[in-house]
């Protein structure tokens, strides 16, 4: 069975990079819970493209440069 | 913790309650379909409504898209679960007397049989969503 293409993300980077941004400060501004903020960092959730726009947007970074495909 | 997950914890735990109960009566009663009246503590899983109640009212997030996609998956999962049972309990009587065979069923065999299917439905929705909180969930 070929194996699914991960979404790599550089969402706590970003955090940082932004004067060291909680979990809950981002998900208030992208109109998620914390728990998902959580689950995306972890790689454990892909989000939808609304999100993923939401979050760039968030950063005032384009999408490519938060989220990246990585083939098998 | 999230809201739909403590929901779910909630719904299994008074789902344990609810067979401990049954068989309890189980053993001193035998095998009496009074014995079914224990489900009637499964109703105390609707209070899982009021779980999140507060976040609501203080205008935050408590389900957004990733919840919605576990609460589908998971609902999905349960009735695929019932459909299985579903299709077993309609087809047994079929498969083990025959065609011509007719069956004399009591009322409340029939209360018996559809409520616990339905204890089953929202006993498997909440493993589901509980293990999805756990494992992640790739949309």
């Amino acid at each position: 069975m070929p194996e699914k293409p991960q979404v790599k993300n550089r969402i706590r980077r970003l955090r940082f990079d932004h004067e060291e941004m909680t979990q809950q400060e981002l998900a208030v501004r992208v109109g998620v819970t914390r728990q998902t903020i959580i689950a995306l960092e972890s790689g454990r959730y892909n989000p939808s493209l609304v999100l993923a726009l939401r979050i760039a947007k968030a950063f005032g970074q384009p999408v490519e440069n938060v989220f990246e495909l990585k083939e098998p | 913790m999230h809201v739909q997950e403590k929901q779910a914890w909630f719904v299994l735990a008074v789902g344990a309650v609810t067979l401990a109960v049954g068989l309890a009566l189980l053993a001193v009663f035998g095998f009496n379909p009074g014995v079914f009246a224990c489900l009637g503590i499964f109703g105390f899983a609707g209070l899982a409504g009021l779980i999140g109640r507060r976040q609501r009212k203080a205008g935050m997030v408590i389900m957004d898209e990733r919840d919605k996609q576990i609460a589908l998956n998971a609902t999905t999962g349960a009735y695929s679960v019932f459909w299985v049972l579903f299709v077993f309990t309609a087809m047994g009587p079929f498969m083990i007397l025959g065609p011509q065979a007719t069956l004399t069923l009591k009322t409340t065999t029939i209360c018996n049989v559809v409520f616990p299917a339905m204890v089953v439905v929202f006993v498997v929705r909440s493993l589901i969503v509980v293990v999805l909180y756990r494992r992640g969930c790739r949309a």
